[in-house]
């Protein structure tokens, strides 16, 4: 070592110390944590367990693999790695050096790689002409061409001509695997990176290896379709174009796309992407590794959720209700008649929606536009957003990583934070115990223990949950913030940090900027509003508003008007009945949103808003993460941005908005939560209880073409034996009826709802209107005659 | 035969772990069904906690599980490297002449099915085959003809 010339200095590697070696000492030593090894006759110092093939890319040599990927465990499969190498124990003295997987061989003191030997030379250009024998070679109409590590890798180390003349076998092409992936058999190099990805990832296991020798392939277990919630990573693994997105077939090449970083708003963890754009339309999401976020990968939802930018029902003009008819109108008249409408009692709900900016200029217009404090952007289930605002200590996403107890308080981070569940599943394999608790099952691995139990109950069965709080280390809980004081009490009292996921994507955001009746922006103390009059250049008036249930209670009283603001109450919001009576008996109804939506229906003015891929801003995701999002595409012509419209409406109203208000020193608020549920009394059939379920909601995602295949009717979650005892077998459609209402649903029969429940998605037509209990009935064929 | 719980709880209790015992579940039920049904895949699945596609994937790499009802005979010829030097190819060439049935197909009458595999692991014997349950070879035209008749010789 002491004879080597001066060593590199690569990313990731300390050079080598010349030096003398220390004495042995009488008892053997921990190994030491670094080894140096030379990599075509340069030596270099790496981590001990650095694989070859990291420790030849960190130095900067090429090195081709397919099987092997830095998120995966290697597995030594496709053979392409192949370096020279030298030293012992791979190698006995006085035998020269032999060829082996980079991938599986981690470095060692005193091992000479040679990447550019003759032997691996020929050795990887053998792999690759084997992996060529069967390959259908369309490249000219494979949307992996260009980008496509077979391309590239044969293009590097392979021979140009095969030496195979034999019929090549044939497979199943453009294969339809589910809702948003098509496999190509023939264009796969069986480097199993998927089929590992879903066992090691996500759990979700749908592709496996089937038959064997030249015969083997990727597919589902039965040919079934795929099914998960993580199904398009695979698209991003596969190294070659056997696994690709149905919504990017044929779309663009890699050299048409303009990359822009983007951050997923479909939802509260704040995911980062890259959205590629062909022209001024996107093409597809590909991952862009945040490890405070999203942990290096993306949901469907988030992935594909792109299809709303040019959906055709989105609005794109303002419409203005006459003789009952909404009809086109300009933005002037528009706006100078929803500005008259809210002029005299007026109540705003929702910006969970918005830009933290938006939000702010809402949270202005409101005080000092509408002179209110009735404002909430809690339209749905979730009573507050920011743990610090109702007394908790609030957690990181990473934080899952290193919590010896997660205790998820009936709340499925899968439905209502993906990618988080892959980091809880992980943590679970490790040293994590989860507890699920709640009357439906929350997480699908296997959790050290479920705790089945109904709503009311909950605060209860946490009291009791005390012992294992205090005997762990570094507890965490999940709470989505449905229920209310009682349960958030009981919270409070195991000590544990608190990870909250949203309703909606920028809940934090709404909340941090005032959109609450009992805070000021920061959720400085109403009683501060001498302090924003002065910031804002108007009166803010300092009296307590009114919650979402009291405005809506209010509406045809002293509530004359209401501004929804990318809300529907009518799917949103718990009390069905209670949202539909508000709407028809409002006075004025002005709504905001991207789609016309129930409530738009209804309103009096509609203004056309800007999507979240149209508009820059920040946004603050569920652990108070803020991140920036730009403006990618340019969205309808005829919509405005959320923020500009509020200019306009303050403008209408003779008010101003400034940008920010002058920071206020005062102890934060703590927000008042709701009592919380009551428990249902008993009666006939099953209790209904409505939960978060990804693709189901509405927002964007109802509107999205690129979710046409995963939306299907309603779907009622049964426990099977509640299924059995009702005579129902899965897909039977049934009528739910309770009081007056009834909903057609299809069964599913799901092991992990309580007995006695009945589950339906949230944020669905017609869920919210049916009452605490259903009757689940046979739905009879309809005959249709003529 | 219905599924044999017993007997799987003792297969199952032979192993270390969950997953060893996909091979010898299967096995029960091909021994009692005459072959491998959609439904001993459930259960065997269910019983060991597994995913479906995980012992769908178990059961198509080996060429012993059938998936259908059997012939009365099968013959089951290696094709691999070298049992093909040592004339697989022919053997299969002269089943197909002699009976009319070729590689992957099953007599008229279902007197026996005659199928290519790869390396059984007895290249020492090439060319190697598997007649029912018996592992042999080396195979010759004449004996081949043989063992679909039922007269399976024993000598080597």
């Amino acid at each position: 070592m002491s004879s080597n010339p001066p060593a590199q200095s690569p990313a990731g590697a300390r050079p080598a110390v010349d030096g003398p070696r220390p004495a042995a000492p009488a008892v053997s030593p921990p190994p030491p944590a670094t080894v140096t090894c030379t990599i075509d006759g340069k030596p270099y110092t790496f981590p001990r367990g650095t694989l070859i093939v990291n420790a030849v890319r960190q130095v900067g040599h090429p090195i081709p693999y397919y099987c092997y990927h830095q998120k995966l465990a290697p597995v030594g499969a496709c053979r392409v790695c192949m370096v020279s190498v030298l030293g012992a124990p791979l190698t006995r003295p006085g035998m020269g050096p032999i060829v082996t997987t980079g991938c599986t061989t981690p470095v060692f003191e005193g091992l000479e790689i040679e990447t550019m030997s003759e032997a691996a030379k020929l050795a990887r250009k053998q792999v690759l002409q084997f992996l060529l024998i069967n390959h259908p070679l369309d490249c000219p109409v494979c949307d992996k061409g260009g980008e496509c590590d077979l391309q590239d890798f044969t293009l590097g180390y392979g021979p140009g001509v095969s030496e195979f003349a034999e019929r090549k076998i044939l497979r199943r092409k453009a294969d339809d695997l589910g809702p948003f992936l098509v496999l190509d058999q023939e264009r796969c190099i069986l480097c199993q990176r998927c089929v590992r990805y879903e066992n090691e990832v996500t759990g979700e296991q749908n592709l496996v290896l089937k038959e064997r020798g030249d015969r083997t392939v990727i597919d589902t277990g039965r040919g079934e379709p795929y099914s998960g919630y993580f199904s398009g990573n695979n698209t991003e693994l596969c190294p070659v174009g056997a696994l690709t997105s149905r919504t990017y077939r044929f779309k663009a090449r890699p050299w048409d796309v303009r990359p822009v970083a983007t951050v997923c708003q479909g939802c509260a963890v704040g995911c980062n992407a890259t959205v590629n754009l062909r022209g001024d339309r996107i093409v597809r999401l590909l991952l862009r590794d945040n490890p405070q976020t999203d942990g290096g990968w993306l949901c469907d939802r988030g992935r594909y959720g792109f299809g709303h930018t040019t959906a055709p029902a989105r609005l794109d003009r303002p419409l203005i209700k006459r003789n009952g008819e909404l009809v086109a109108a300009s933005w002037e008249d528009a706006v100078s008649a929803a500005a008259a409408g809210l002029r005299q009692g007026a109540a705003v709900l929702g910006g969970g929606r918005l830009t933290d900016e938006e939000a702010l200029l809402l949270s202005q217009l409101v005080r000092v536009g509408l002179k209110t404090n009735d404002v909430d952007w809690r339209v749905g289930y979730q009573t507050f957003a920011a743990p610090e605002a109702v007394g908790m200590q609030g957690a990181q996403i990473g934080d899952i990583d290193g919590a010896d107890l997660v205790l998820l308080c009936d709340t499925s981070l899968l439905e209502e934070a993906p990618v988080v569940e892959i980091r809880l599943r992980r943590s679970a394999g490790r040293n994590t115990s989860v507890i699920d608790l709640g009357p439906v099952r929350n997480f699908r691995h296997g959790p050290s223990r479920r705790i089945a139990c109904a709503p009311e109950d909950l605060p209860a069965r946490i009291a009791a949950l005390t012992p294992d709080f205090q005997a762990a280390k570094s507890p965490l809980i999940v709470w989505d913030g449905r229920g209310g004081e009682a349960l958030a009490e009981a919270i409070r009292g195991l000590g544990a940090r608190v990870l909250v996921p949203a309703e909606f994507n920028n809940a934090r955001g709404a909340e941090i900027a005032g959109l609450v009746p009992d805070a000021l922006p920061g959720y400085h103390r109403l009683d501060e509003a001498a302090v924003f009059s002065k910031a804002w250049g108007a009166a803010v008036p300092s009296a307590t508003g009114r919650h979402t249930q009291a405005i809506l209670a209010a509406t045809g009283g002293d509530v004359q008007a209401l501004y929804l603001v990318g809300a529907n109450p009518l799917r949103t919001f718990p009390d069905g009945a209670l949202a539909a009576a508000a709407l028809d008996r409002v006075g004025f109804l002005v709504v905001q949103d991207l789609f016309l939506t129930e409530a738009a229906h209804r309103a009096d003015v509609v203004l056309p808003a800007l999507g979240p891929l149209e508009k820059e801003g920040h946004v603050t995701n569920m652990s108070g993460v803020r991140q920036a999002v730009r403006r990618i595409v340019s969205g309808p012509s005829g919509a405005k941005a959320d923020g500009e419209i509020f200019r306009l409406l303050a403008a209408a109203l003779g008010a101003t908005l400034a940008d920010v208000p002058a920071e206020v020193a005062s102890e934060p608020v703590r927000l008042r939560l709701p009592a919380g549920s009551a428990s249902t009394p008993p009666g006939e059939g099953l209790r209904l209880i409505v939960r978060p379920a990804l693709f189901a909601g509405g927002g964007t995602a109802a509107h999205d073409p690129n979710f046409d295949p995963v939306r299907g009717g309603t779907v009622v979650r049964l426990h099977p034996e509640d299924a059995a005892e009702l005579q129902l077998a899965e897909g039977d459609a049934v009528h739910l009826q309770s009081g007056g209402t009834a909903l057609r649903a299809v069964v599913s029969k799901d092991g992990g709802v309580a007995r006695g429940y009945a589950v339906l998605a949230a944020h669905v037509a017609g869920v919210q209107g049916l009452g605490p209990r259903v009757r689940v009935a046979p739905a009879r064929a309809e005959v249709t005659v003529g | 035969m219905p599924w044999d719980a017993q007997a799987a709880d003792a297969v199952v209790a032979k192993y270390p772990s969950p997953r060893s015992a996909i091979l010898p579940l299967l096995w029960l039920g091909q021994n009692s069904d005459g072959h491998v049904t959609p439904e001993t895949v459930e259960r065997v699945a269910d019983r060991l906690g597994l995913n479906i596609s995980d012992v769908e994937s178990v059961l198509s790499f080996y060429t012993m599980f059938r998936t259908s009802p059997p012939a009365r005979h099968r013959l089951q010829i290696c094709r691999s490297l070298a049992c093909a030097m040592k004339g697989a190819e022919e053997i299969l060439e002269h089943i197909a002449a002699a009976t009319g049935v070729a590689a992957g197909e099953q007599s008229a009458d279902g007197g026996f099915s005659v199928e290519v595999v790869e390396c059984i692991a007895a290249c020492d014997h090439a060319p190697a085959y598997l007649c029912d349950e018996r592992m042999g070879g080396p195979l010759s035209p004449q004996k081949a003809l043989r063992l679909l008749r039922g007269e399976g010789g024993d000598e080597q």
